[in-house]
């Protein structure tokens, strides 16, 4: 009966700790960040694409209107952003149950690279890092700044800019263009 | 009999004789905890967030039906089903969740909890919100409810002679 009330004891200071520690657990909004969402970072089953364009480029575009379809030609990159593999979202559930005591600022997944090679697409895959703080995603050869969607070198310096364009519009484009790959 | 532990007991002496039996049942309610403290985290959150309160639980719903395919059952789930119920369906998961985490902590209604925690989670996949984290904590479920956990250690064993169907 002893170790028993002292489990019972041991579980009630679990329900405390709990309270107390979730009391205080703000829900981070990533909404202003690109693929940020209004109730937590890009989801672990969420895809998306975005097209990042040289500075020549990028700067014939009008910010209020973004790209919202792949260009036919030109020199960009065109990032896609599946879902999270298998063994990532498994880790999902550790991720949720520790956001609860401490800040979840970063997580992996897979990327697809895209990029104009004559009439198709040429497509390699990677892997990406996103993060809310520092709000950027670490690509393998450049960094895209999640608050403004600046395109940065590996050097930091700008070297264009991002445009999330839409998945499943762009996906028909992609099979279309890109036929022997994933999509 | 007043309860469903067999042999079951916390002594040393039966921990020595059944060494392996013994780790098992620790280990059993070791991630029983820890899975109603996973579930009272995510309730708690979910009062934090406003989904009692506002409108969260529609526009995460609206969200989501833009990153499904608009031919898919999760896609029609959502529109016919999840959307037009928001609200009953906020309360449901959030209360739901914090019921069925203090009763898996405490040893209260183990099975039924765990049943609970099951029809949620398949829920969660059928309505769009699958991924590979629910199918350990779907098999996690099976395995509370296949054994009297609530006896080994929890309320149930003293509730049982009330209400044996709910507390066995």
């Amino acid at each position: 009966m002893h170790i028993i009330r002292q489990i019972i004891m041991s579980q009630l200071f679990i329900i405390a700790l709990c309270f107390s520690a979730f009391a205080n657990a703000q829900p981070k909004t990533t909404e202003h960040l690109l693929l940020g969402s209004p109730y937590g970072e890009f989801c672990t089953m969420c895809e998306a694409f975005v097209v990042c364009l040289p500075q020549n480029e990028a700067a014939n575009i009008n910010p209020a209107e973004p790209p919202k379809v792949l260009p036919e030609s030109g020199n960009f990159t065109l990032y896609y952003f599946p879902t999270r593999t298998f063994w990532q979202q498994i880790y999902t559930i550790w991720e949720w149950f520790i956001v609860n005591f401490m800040p979840v600022n970063s997580h992996g997944r897979p990327l697809g690279i895209y990029q104009p090679d004559g009439a198709t697409l040429s497509y390699q895959a990677a892997e990406t890092f996103f993060s809310i703080d520092p709000p950027e995603i670490t690509l393998p050869d450049a960094i895209i700044k999640r608050d403004d969607g600046s395109w940065l070198d590996k050097n930091r310096q700008p070297k264009g800019s991002c445009y999330r364009l839409p998945l499943w519009e762009t996906l028909d484009v992609v099979a279309k263009r890109a036929p022997q790959t994933p999509n | 009999m007043n309860d469903l532990r067999g042999d079951f007991a916390w002594q040393w002496r039966w921990f020595g004789s059944h060494p392996l039996r013994g780790l098992g049942i620790i280990l059993h309610l070791l991630l029983r905890i820890l899975f109603g403290v996973f579930f009272i985290a995510a309730g708690i959150n979910k009062i934090n967030k406003g989904w009692l309160t506002t409108d969260v639980m529609e526009k995460i719903f609206y969200q989501r039906l833009t990153e499904l395919h608009p031919d898919s059952f999760a896609a029609f789930f959502l529109q016919e089903f999840a959307i037009p119920l928001d609200m009953p369906l906020a309360w449901l998961i959030t209360i739901g969740e914090l019921i069925i985490g203090v009763g898996l902590i405490f040893g209260i209604a183990v099975r039924l909890n765990a049943w609970g925690a099951f029809a949620m989670m398949m829920g969660f996949a059928i309505g769009g919100y699958y991924d590979a984290s629910l199918l350990p904590l779907i098999g996690m479920t099976i395995l509370f409810f296949s054994k009297p956990t609530g006896h080994w250690l929890g309320f149930d064993r003293r509730l049982y002679p009330l209400q044996p169907w709910l507390f066995r």
